[in-house]
């Protein structure tokens, strides 16, 4: 009997040493300092390089760190930074930027005519030695000459274009570096409100406020960017208070954390669509396309996943690009079952066909939409099976070799209308659904090339027609994002391009 | 003479197993180079950047190059990170081989006791109890046992703040005490199990001839039990124990993955989905040691504790 009480006693000793193990916090929230920050994030950094970083989940951290020569606002308009002011000339070949004096880098170094020479060459691919990572920007590669000038003591930046192309200045926010400074992948080196302080993989980024910026000061101290698995290690970290700023919450944990938390609702800026591959059967007939087109609802998808922000799309654009944006396509295709099914038999489908759709299983928001349209094809006896595959196959078996069905996917893009619609070319490496309309192409180059705003309008409106038309696939939305931030914090600004903005962010 | 053909057997199975691991990634699609430059990628660049990584090699050229770094312990620089693997390395694995030690500790503190005392009140109260437990914790999945955790000790009672994570290299008392939850997630389904086995090895036992020879004599109990039975029924366990621990030595990722520690779970999970090779190799590598060292480990146990192994080992 003595040995039993003796194991009880062990057993006891033990959960009271778990016991002991606890933080001693109270509430984890009031442990906080006043000015620092952690942003929950749920990609880990490709790159702290700016020119090589290439998913959306790096820029929107790095645009803390980094600025070009304009940068983009909260309405989408691009204001001057680096530079103080820009100019365009009347017949769109020749851009001129004043640069702004005594701009410092994080390192204490002044910026110069050099650095801003270096930087745009390294994005354009002029450089004579190119490190194969960075990312270069082929809609660069329409400048002919970049020149350093003097106007007084100001330095002035001329850019000179083989044609003309006024929706260049869209790509100018190529993130200004100091010149042949080789550890930008390691201790990146930038100009913007926030300076890199450290890193550890799969871990956090932190940052801290630059107090040299040229412009107002950031308000808070530090910024830690915080990596988590996934939305739902996320979630459990924001129940117990240990990130502020979240921004990627799905509908369902919103409404769970309304009231510990001010939910934000704003609107991703990616076209999400059901893409289909134009040149495989069933979908190289445009009338089994349309047909899918009529039969998926948009407007339930919206719902379902974007808990009421996002707005759906009707082509290959979204509302940010302003005045470009065709917003009477969104009514194009209605959800029409019957419609859907005819198509279908005149087509030759009279009895539906199936088919694979690839998703990228890290998106768990692309994945979730896929099986809403799953549901939804039942209806006109379309039967789609959801194959998901991990990123990297997907970049290679889908996105370079077009060996797919269907997939589905969000494009983002630079504030430039032909930089989202550069998918769509005729022979271009980015057009993975083959999309075979030759007059799209010719169009689109007068578009790009056009100067006047109403040409332009006029031209980007007829190519979203196009492609509505011709139903190349199936747009979706824009999606909705819901940010959960701390109610101490004001000044959470959401952006027409996908960025975090920690400089605008304070303590109320 | 033993012993070097167990270190002979090691090496072989370390070899083939990175030889397959090399094979996997030559049949998977993707590469390295297309993870690293993505959507935006020209052709051009990422036959320029293959070339770069040496990718382009023959993959026979590919693999001899490895071994040869990872014999003088160099391996390589991972393609993601942009740092030396063993830096990587560096960081994570004294993480997971904390998680590891204080789970493995906690089964093993925890399982004796409790297998013991269901062994004695066999069928009544505190067995019925402890093995209805054990049998739901045995079937919660590792994650979920994290979520709830994090849930009720975390969220609801304040013991710890989920997502906060030390690096046992920067502050190794720290992390200790930051990973007895997630050490306990990954312990509870174990100790179900282990606690099953020992009952069951003891109950065993119970039926054998030396412990009615034993009874017959007078001696007590309780003395039967933990002086006859428990260093026999161990000795089962033994080999039991010898799988967790390697299965705990090569890290949990999904614990990792819900805890947020940084350990090589997760990175081998995301080195995998970037086709950072170096890296996988290496880790892989790394598991396979101990997989196969902790086996010998039991082999030797095994021999200390059993005079009928030892004995059969020298004939």
């Amino acid at each position: 009997m003595k040995k039993t009480v003796i194991l009880f006693t062990l057993i006891l000793g033990a959960l009271a040493v778990l016991y002991g193990c606890k933080d001693g916090t109270k509430d984890p929230k009031d442990e906080k300092k006043g000015d620092s920050v952690v942003v929950g994030i749920t990609q880990d950094l490709d790159s702290l390089d700016p020119h090589k970083a290439v998913a959306a989940g790096t820029k929107e951290v790095l645009y803390n760190i980094f600025e070009g020569l304009v940068k983009p606002d909260k309405d989408g308009n691009l204001v001057p930074a680096v530079a103080e002011s820009y100019q365009i000339s009347d017949d769109g070949t020749v851009y001129t930027f004043v640069l702004r004096q005594n701009v410092k880098f994080h390192n204490g170094e002044t910026v110069t005519a050099d650095d801003v020479v270096y930087s745009l060459k390294r994005c354009a691919g002029m450089l004579e030695t190119s490190d194969p990572e960075v990312q270069v920007v082929a809609a660069l590669s329409v400048i002919d000459t970049i020149e350093a000038t003097k106007d007084g003591d100001k330095d002035v930046i001329k850019l000179t274009l083989k044609e003309p192309n006024t929706e260049l200045i869209g790509l100018l926010t190529c993130s200004i570096i100091p010149a042949n400074y080789t550890e930008q992948a390691t201790k990146p080196v930038g100009t913007g409100p926030f300076a890199f302080t450290s890193y550890k993989p799969m871990d956090s980024l932190v940052m801290t406020r630059f107090e040299d910026y040229w412009g107002e000061n950031a308000h808070l101290n530090e910024v830690t960017f915080s990596i988590s698995e996934d939305t739902d290690a996320a979630f459990l970290k924001l129940l117990a208070g240990s990130i502020d700023i979240f921004p990627y919450l799905t509908a369902d944990q919103a409404s769970q954390l309304e009231g510990q938390y001010d939910i934000y609702k704003g609107e991703m800026s990616l076209v999400q669509a059901l893409f289909l591959n134009n040149a495989v059967q069933p979908f190289d007939n445009p009338l089994v396309r349309q047909a899918l087109c009529y039969a998926i609802d948009r407007n339930e998808i919206l719902e379902l996943l974007s808990g009421g922000s996002g707005s759906v799309l009707g082509s290959g654009m979204y509302s940010s690009f302003g005045l470009y944006y065709a917003k009477d396509l969104e009514g194009y295709y209605t959800y029409d079952v019957e419609k859907a099914k005819e198509l279908l038999a005149e087509a030759g489908y009279p009895d539906g066909f199936s088919f694979t759709i690839t998703v990228p299983s890290n998106y768990d928001f692309h994945v979730s939409t896929a099986e809403v349209i799953v549901n939804q094809l039942k209806k006109i006896g379309v039967t789609a099976t959801i194959e998901p595959v991990e990123w990297a196959t997907w970049l290679s078996d889908v996105y370079s070799a077009h060996e797919f069905q269907s997939t589905i996917i969000g494009l983002d893009s630079q504030l430039a209308p032909s930089d989202i619609l550069k998918y769509y070319l005729l022979d271009s490496p980015k057009n993975f659904i083959n999309y075979g309309n030759a007059e799209f192409t010719e169009v689109y180059n007068q578009a790009k090339a056009a100067v006047s705003v109403e040409t332009k309008k006029e031209l980007y409106t007829k190519l979203q027609q196009m492609l509505t038309e011709d139903a190349a696939s199936v747009f979706l939305q824009s999606p909705g994002l819901m940010v959960a931030v701390n109610p101490k914090l004001g000044g959470y600004t959401f952006y027409p391009v996908y960025v975090q903005d920690m400089a605008s962010v304070y303590f109320k | 003479m033993k012993v070097l053909r167990k270190v002979a057997g090691l090496i072989g199975t370390v070899l083939l197993l990175s030889f397959f691991v090399f094979l996997a990634f030559q049949i998977l699609p993707g590469d390295s180079a297309v993870t690293k430059l993505g959507t935006n990628a020209t052709p051009e660049q990422i036959a320029a950047l293959r070339e770069e990584m040496g990718l382009n090699d023959n993959f026979l050229v590919r693999y001899g190059r490895f071994l040869k770094g990872a014999v003088v312990g160099d391996f390589g620089t991972s393609t993601r990170y942009k740092m030396p693997v063993s830096e990587l390395l560096g960081t994570t694995l004294p993480n997971t081989l904390c998680l590891a030690v204080m789970s493995i500790l906690m089964v093993m503190l925890l399982s004796i006791p409790l297998g013991v005392l269901c062994a004695r009140f066999e069928n009544r109260l505190p067995d019925r109890i402890l093995t209805g437990t054990g049998q739901l914790f045995m079937a919660v999945p590792a994650f979920f046992m994290g979520i709830l955790i994090s849930l009720i000790l975390g969220v609801w009672l304040h013991w710890f703040l989920p997502g906060r994570t030390v690096d046992f290299g920067t502050n190794p008392m720290g992390c200790i005490t930051a990973t007895v939850y997630p050490a306990l997630a990954i312990a509870i389904p174990k100790i179900g199990m282990t606690v099953r086995y020992l009952r069951n090895a003891l109950i065993a036992e119970k039926g054998k001839d030396y412990v009615r020879t034993s009874r017959s004599l007078g001696i007590s109990e309780s003395r039967i039990l933990f002086r006859n039975m428990l260093p026999n029924a161990l000795i089962s366990v033994l080999t039991f124990l010898g799988v967790i621990a390697a299965e705990l030595l090569a890290g949990s990722i999904v614990i990792e993955q819900v805890f947020g520690i940084n350990g090589i779970g997760r990175l081998l999970v995301s080195s995998v989905a970037n086709r950072d090779y170096n890296v996988v190799e290496a880790i892989v590598l790394y598991i396979g040691v101990m997989v196969v060292l902790v086996n010998l480990l039991v082999d030797l146990l095994y021999g200390a504790l059993d005079p009928r192994v030892r004995r059969a080992g020298n004939e």
